[in-house]
C-alpha cells in the first residue's frame, strides 16, 4: 500500500502504525522538522509553498519506486505546506517493511529524492523580518 | 499560439504574478520561450537554474512548445 499527500495538515503516526501489515517486521520513521538555526542564523519561520498538482505527481513516482526498490509492505509520504516554526514537523516517511534495513534505506532514498525532484520551495523567515528562498 | 505559464517561488516575486496567459508567436521550443521571458521580465536573468515543465512534467530547453500547453517555470527545489 502506497499514500502520499501533500497539505497543511499534521498526521497522526499511532494511526498509521496501528494498520502495520502482517507481513512487516519493521516499521521506520523519519520526520523533517524546522531546524531553528541555519548557517549560524536564527529561523523565526519555515514557510513550504508547491506546484501541487506536480508535486503530488512526482511524489507518488518516488513512492511507488521506493515501494519496488525496497520490497516494502507500504509505505506513506506525507509533505506540508505552509508556515511552521522551529522544531514543527514538515515531513513524514513511513516505511514498513519485512526486515529493518529495507525500511531504514527506503526513508532515506525517500527524503533525498524529495530535495530533488518535487517541486516544493522554502523560504526562511529570520526574526529581523528578512526572508530568503532556499 | 496561446499557452499557459506558471511561476513559481522567488521567480514569483520577480515576475509579480503566479501565471498568465500568453498569445506567441514564432516559439517553437522552450529555449525560445524562456529568451522571450527573459525580456519581459530581465530579471530572470539573474535567477540562476530555472527548472521548464512541460503539463507537469520535467522537460529539456529543446523541448516544443504546443498549443495550451501548460509551461512552469521552477527555481531549484528545496523541499524535505
Amino acid at each position: 500500500m502506497i499514500h502520499v499527500s501533500i497539505g497543511k495538515r499534521k498526521i497522526s503516526l499511532e494511526k498509521i502504525i496501528a494498520k502495520s501489515p502482517e507481513t512487516s517486521g519493521a516499521c521506520a520513521i523519519f520526520i523533517g522538522v524546522v531546524r531553528g538555526r541555519e548557517k549560524g542564523k536564527t529561523v523565526s519561520t519555515l514557510e513550504y509553498t508547491d506546484y501541487r498538482e506536480m508535486a503530488l505527481v512526482e511524489l507518488r513516482k518516488i513512492a511507488v519506486h521506493a515501494a519496488e526498490k525496497y520490497a516494502l509492505d507500504a509505505l506513506y509520504v506525507h509533505h506540508r505546506i505552509g508556515k511552521f516554526k522551529p522544531g514543527e514537523p514538515t515531513v513524514y516517511i513511513v516505511a514498513f517493511a519485512p526486515h529493518r534495513d529495507a525500511a531504514f534505506d527506503a526513508c532515506k532514498y525517500v527524503i533525498e529524492m524529495i530535495k530533488k525532484t518535487v517541486p516544493i520551495w522554502k523560504k526562511e523567515y529570520r526574526p529581523d523580518g528578512s526572508a530568503e528562498w532556499k | 499560439m496561446k499557452i499557459v505559464v506558471k511561476y513559481f517561488a522567488g521567480l514569483r516575486d520577480i515576475t509579480g504574478k503566479e501565471s498568465e496567459i500568453l498569445e506567441i508567436q514564432g516559439i517553437t521550443r522552450v529555449s525560445e520561450l524562456l529568451s522571450y521571458l527573459m525580456r519581459r521580465y530581465p530579471e530572470l536573468k539573474k535567477a540562476s537554474d530555472i527548472i521548464v515543465a512541460r503539463n507537469r512534467a520535467f522537460v529539456e530547453e529543446e523541448a516544443e512548445v504546443s498549443e495550451n500547453d501548460e509551461i512552469a517555470l521552477l527555481p531549484p527545489v528545496s523541499g524535505g
